[in-house]
């Protein structure tokens, strides 16, 4: 199947955008394998998620896969869409300890999950092809589906190339069931896998450990032999591997192919702790590859070391977090952008009982003066503090705030003079339900050197 | 020098002999300094076996799945809104209030007590440890003696220990320098620091290992770095008052730790391990943040602990560290008793190369972040 692959650079989203920026060369770099479509659909580059499925109009295509809660199951099998227009105004009691049947916050305005999700629709006629395929719902209309998920769009996203419906980032197991975008795979050997992150699609070997490059190695030649293999191991190709794409291999040793991407051999680091640990980046000249780097966030934002790596700092250095929520109904919506309730974000920060309002305790990011964002994961948009709602430049009071993925982001001012206060704070890491992730803040971490995967 | 390492560099030369010095203890350790790293960590919490002495109505019964169906019973008679329970409760961990609370709250009680004196008085409050000492100060005892999540075989104390064994990014060690000897030393130096590496165990893994290495995190670690004087009095190390903060990461990425201030070490010295008590007063926001506001109200059910009941007597039991502007107490008094394993500690041979702020931005920049 190897010699029917055939890849494809995406499209240059920098033609959907505004304008040129420093960092839409690194967008659409990413390559990936290039199957059969259905017409009307495409493949668009993204910032942060890479290469995504998309139909005619640019709207990223999600999928939904059934997922446990503590107390029981939300998502959708395969070739079995549940997500429709009913809207549900209680919730489900599927995460614990609360029970269900608990009327929803602003039950009046709640979306069905289709209004949300708008489906894939497919014309009677649609014929499969490749791993997509037709389902149909429940309501008799056809849906397309890819490897069997059915396909979603997003209310989010409103321009092509958004990914504001849901994300692979922060995905642990108390969010809830969330979306995923729906990607074709990356044209990568078969060693290596891509995982998206918050500095980029970063590659790493199929079972999760971080791959490196070194600034000393030359065009497919590598100069770290004899002590410099105490610290790194080549990632060796099999014998009769031949180039993929980018991915080049060369003879280090007699016998030994060793990869290279883009040139670069490829390393794995000796001292890295466990599995997806970047420790190997500590040492100077030592890199970890990605298939394409994240957008830069403006320059009202630095980055600065923390107990738990590196982590994103406003323009004072103080600790930049973002909101996490996703509700316990059965269609399992988010309530983490402004448009959606806030009775869960207040709640977490006292709901004005502590002072005037959340934003006191957790601050929005402002915009400074002649600020701009060059990408399209970090924007200005209006906020009114009182209500966490989207507002408009001339509404009185309103905020202009810096957002990732359309979503406000935050520091920590806290109450009663407990909350952030030097640089190196980062007292609000996780602060709300299931350590943040189901609704709380969680810090922006750059560089995680501590989680616990492969603990 | 002093006269205690005067009489060892007596006895190092010959010129001294006693019945001390044959013990193993005795010897100056290579480089005259040792490490150990916390292998076993708990609040010290004295349990009798029917909880009658330190708790004679019993263990907490009102955590939060219970207080929640008492205020919101689902009989069928109101139908309740989620904004007006569920994140009401929330509310109640995560901006806790000091007004009155609903629920009884089962304090601990009775004579006896782990801790250690912490300001050199026997006051009414004050406990007995269970070797006799008495004016020991730990109120936080008093606190969660009676919740079930942090007694012995509790779920809380399985993710704790669990997490402070495996997790390195919980690695706390202590090492001791100017050491002349681990039975008597009456002027030595402890600091503390983050380790980044796994303990050394066993084929079995239940057993650590002595001699195992641990490179200072100078990086991510330097809010772990404190020192302070002590000194070792029959194999006994005692510290002056410090600061000692303990990660606590029982479940991911939570960046929470406890932080003792005025800490004491009590710890018994072996060439391959320590044991003892580490006391101290515990920061009131900091232990509250580190067992509600960074976990869950599913984990806090599961040992009937409800973290607004709780915030609320820990507030009410702070016995030091008044505020300058309110004089409300912000820390309370505590222990720990701890296990630690004896370690080699490596340094760094430059702090890294984070420390250099052209590399430092130069990295992040090729990582895809600017730098400050």
């Amino acid at each position: 199947m190897c010699l029917l692959r055939k890849t494809l650079k995406v499209a240059a989203v920098a033609l959907m955008m505004a304008a040129p920026h420093a960092h839409a060369a690194s967008v659409g770099k990413e390559d990936y394998i290039r199957n059969p479509l259905p017409p009307g659909f495409q493949v668009i580059g993204t910032e942060l998620e890479g290469p995504v499925f998309a139909d005619a109009q640019g709207h990223t295509l999600y999928k939904w896969p059934k997922k446990a809660l503590r107390n029981g199951d939300a998502g959708e099998l395969q070739e079995k869409p549940t997500c429709d227009h009913n809207v549900h105004r209680e919730n489900a009691g599927l995460m614990s300890p609360y029970p269900g049947g608990l009327e929803m916050p602003e039950v009046e305005t709640r979306p069905s999950c289709a209004a949300l999700w708008p489906p894939a629709y497919a014309t009677d006629d649609a014929k499969p092809i490749d791993k997509w395929t037709v389902v149909t719902r429940t309501d008799g209309r056809k849906q397309w589906a890819y490897e069997g998920w059915s396909l979603y769009t997003s209310a989010l996203d409103k321009r092509p190339g958004d990914v504001m419906g849901a994300t692979e980032l922060f995905h642990v197991a108390e969010t809830g069931v969330e979306r995923y975008p729906v990607a074709p795979k990356p044209n990568v050997p078969s060693q290596f896998i891509v995982n998206t992150s918050m500095t980029g699609r970063m590659i790493e070997l199929r079972d999760g450990w971080s791959v490196y490059s070194n600034d000393r190695d030359g065009n497919n030649k590598s100069n770290c032999f004899d002590a410099c293999l105490d610290g790194w191991t080549p990632v060796v190709a099999p014998a009769y591997t031949r180039a993929i794409g980018e991915w080049t291999t060369f003879e280090r040793a007699p016998g030994v192919q060793q990869w290279a991407f883009r040139g670069k051999p490829v390393y794995r680091y000796n001292n890295d702790p466990k599995v997806g640990a970047q420790d190997g980046a500590e040492n100077p000249g030592w890199h970890n590859l990605y298939m394409q780097k994240a957008p830069t966030p403006p320059k009202d934002f630095v980055m600065k070391d923390t107990m738990v790596g590196v982590v994103l700092g406003d323009s004072r250095g103080m600790t930049v977090y973002r909101y996490a929520c996703n509700d316990d109904a059965l269609d399992q919506l988010a309530c983490d952008y402004p448009e959606a309730p806030q009775a869960y974000r207040f709640a977490v920060c006292g709901s004005g009982k502590e002072t005037e309002n959340c934003s006191q305790i957790f601050p929005y990011v402002i915009v400074s003066k002649g600020a701009k964002s060059d990408n399209k994961v970090w924007t200005a948009m209006y906020i009114d503090p009182k209500t966490g709602k989207r507002a408009t430049a001339d509404q009185p009071g309103a905020l202009n705030v810096w957002a990732f993925r359309g979503r406000p982001v935050y520091t920590f001012a806290g109450v009663r003079g407990y909350g952030d206060k030097t640089t190196t704070d980062i007292l609000a890491m996780a602060w709300g339900e299931f350590d943040g992730n189901r609704n709380g803040y969680r810090a922006m971490v750059y560089r995680d050197l501590f989680s616990k995967r492969d603990e | 020098m002093t006269f205690s390492k005067l009489m060892v560099c007596m006895t190092a030369l010959g010129l001294v002999c006693g019945s001390n010095a044959a013990h193993a203890n005795d010897a100056a350790p290579a480089g005259r300094s040792i490490a150990y790293a916390i292998n076993d960590i708990k609040w010290g919490i004295y349990e009798t076996k029917d909880t009658k002495e330190e708790c004679p109505d019993g263990l907490a019964v009102m955590g939060p799945r219970e207080q929640f169906k008492a205020l919101y019973p689902q009989d069928g008679t109101k139908k309740w809104k989620l904004a007006e329970t569920w994140l009401e409760r929330e509310m109640s961990v995560w901006a806790p209030n000091l007004e009155p609370d609903p629920f009884p709250f089962r304090e601990a009680g009775g004579k006896i007590a782990y801790g250690l004196d912490l300001d050199g008085k026997t006051k009414p409050t004050d406990f007995t440890s269970p070797d006799g000492k008495t004016g020991i100060d730990n109120q936080l005892f008093r606190v969660i003696g009676c919740v079930s999540n942090y007694r012995t075989g509790a779920s809380l104390l399985q993710f704790e220990s669990i997490f402070q064994k495996k997790m390195n990014v919980d690695r706390i060690m202590i090492e001791l320098t100017d050491v002349d000897s681990l039975a008597n030393d009456d002027d030595v130096t402890i600091t503390t620091y983050r380790g980044r590496d796994s303990l050394l165990m066993d084929g079995t893994g239940n057993n650590f290992q002595p001699g195992g290495t641990q490179r200072i995190d100078m990086r991510f670690g330097k809010e772990f770095i404190f020192t302070a004087k002590a000194k070792i009095v029959n194999g006994v190390l005692i510290t002056q008052p410090m600061n000692f903060k303990m990660p606590h990461e029982v479940n991911t990425e939570e960046a929470a730790y406890d932080w003792l201030r005025d800490a004491r070490f009590e710890l018994k010295l072996t060439p391959t391990g320590a044991e003892g008590l580490i006391g101290g007063y515990a920061d009131v926001e900091s232990f509250h943040r580190s067992r509600f506001r960074t976990w869950s109200t599913h984990h806090s059910s599961y040992g009937q602990q409800a973290g607004g009941s709780v915030y609320k007597v820990l507030r009410k039991l702070a016995d030091g560290f008044p505020d300058p502007a309110t004089g409300e107490n912000t820390a309370i008094s505590a222990v720990y008793r701890v296990k630690m394993v004896q370690v080699r500690v490596l340094r760094p041979e430059k702090e890294v190369a984070s420390t250099d702020a052209a590399s430092r931005a130069k990295q992040l920049a090729d990582d895809g972040a600017t730098a400050k």
